[in-house]
């Protein structure tokens, strides 16, 4: 987690020390889309690889999907319907 | 996007399928990739922020606060929902819920407590609310309430979905999205075992 905050605060220091020009901003479009891709591709990999994990799915299956939809979608609900009354109060976006 | 999302992820389960024999340190790697894109997260965020804008701030915290609160109201309803629909013990299904996505620590700890059932499902049912971001995150952007995606990632808002939301958002919500993750990953080593201990 350390080197997340680092990497995080390596790069807010050099966006607010250097003056980014178009091609530096296309660059970093180009950069964050395929870094994006590829931890999907490294996280799906590593599910592929994973036997017990795939051969778990049917017995441990159903009642890790209930839980993980169940705390999503509220999660979402709950969200939802703070903002709703906190844009109504104060008019936001 | 959403289509390349799901290509990739299934080439990736198909190529790992396919070498299972070889040793690839997929959690290192995705790692590396991650803190290269932090960077690129940052330096926008520096960019953009060149002149300090303490309002700015101050609404990012306040919008980071209500994500957190719906987080945690929907994660744990959803786990007392878990629990009376699967007839599980409330601990149990709070504990998991607890996870908040975070799979390779809650396995850790729910091993260490219950045993290996509870950590399978705990790994499985974080990994399954990670993967899911991928249609949440884009749908609730759609929906304009991209801080409803976020919530639902849990503490991996601060790495699997911070590019999601750079995506589908923008920088403002992407900073959110990183305090959210933040505070929720300093929670959950303490939530697991509590939620475990006190239901």
């Amino acid at each position: 987690m350390i080197w997340i905050f680092v990497c995080l605060m390596a790069g807010i220091a050099i966006g607010l020390l250097c003056e980014l020009n178009g091609k530096a901003y296309r660059l970093a479009a180009v950069i964050q889309r395929w870094a994006f891709l590829a931890i999907i591709f490294v996280l799906g990999f590593g599910l592929g690889q994973d036997e017990n994990l795939l051969a778990s799915l049917g017995e441990i299956g159903v009642e890790a999907l209930t839980i993980a939809v169940l705390c999503s979608f509220l999660s979402i609900a709950a969200t939802f319907a703070i903002f709703r009354v906190f844009r109504k109060r104060g008019g936001q976006k | 996007m959403i289509g390349w999302v799901f290509l990739t992820l299934f080439l990736g389960l198909i190529a790992g399928m396919l070498c299972r024999g070889i040793e690839i340190d997929t959690s290192n790697l995705s790692w590396m990739i991650l803190c290269i894109l932090t960077v690129v997260i940052g330096v926008k965020i520096g960019a953009e922020n060149k002149k300090p804008d303490l309002k700015k701030w101050l609404s990012y915290i306040k919008t980071t606060v209500f994500t957190i609160i719906g987080s945690f109201i929907g994660t744990m309803s959803g786990g007392v929902a878990a629990a009376h629909i699967l007839n599980m013990s409330m601990n149990k299904a709070m504990a998991v819920a607890g996870g908040f996505g975070w799979y390779s620590l809650s396995v850790i700890i729910l091993n260490n407590l219950d045993g290996a059932h509870l950590g399978a499902v705990a790994f499985l049912s974080n990994i399954l609310r990670e993967l899911m971001i991928f249609v949440l995150i884009p749908l609730t952007a759609k929906l304009k309430c991209v801080e409803a995606g976020i919530s639902s990632a849990g503490a991996t808002s601060m790495d699997t979905a911070l590019p999601l939301v750079l995506e589908y958002s923008g920088t403002d919500d992407a900073t959110v999205s990183f305090l959210h993750g933040t505070v929720l990953t300093l929670v959950v080593p303490v939530l697991v075992p509590l939620m475990y201990n006190i239901f």
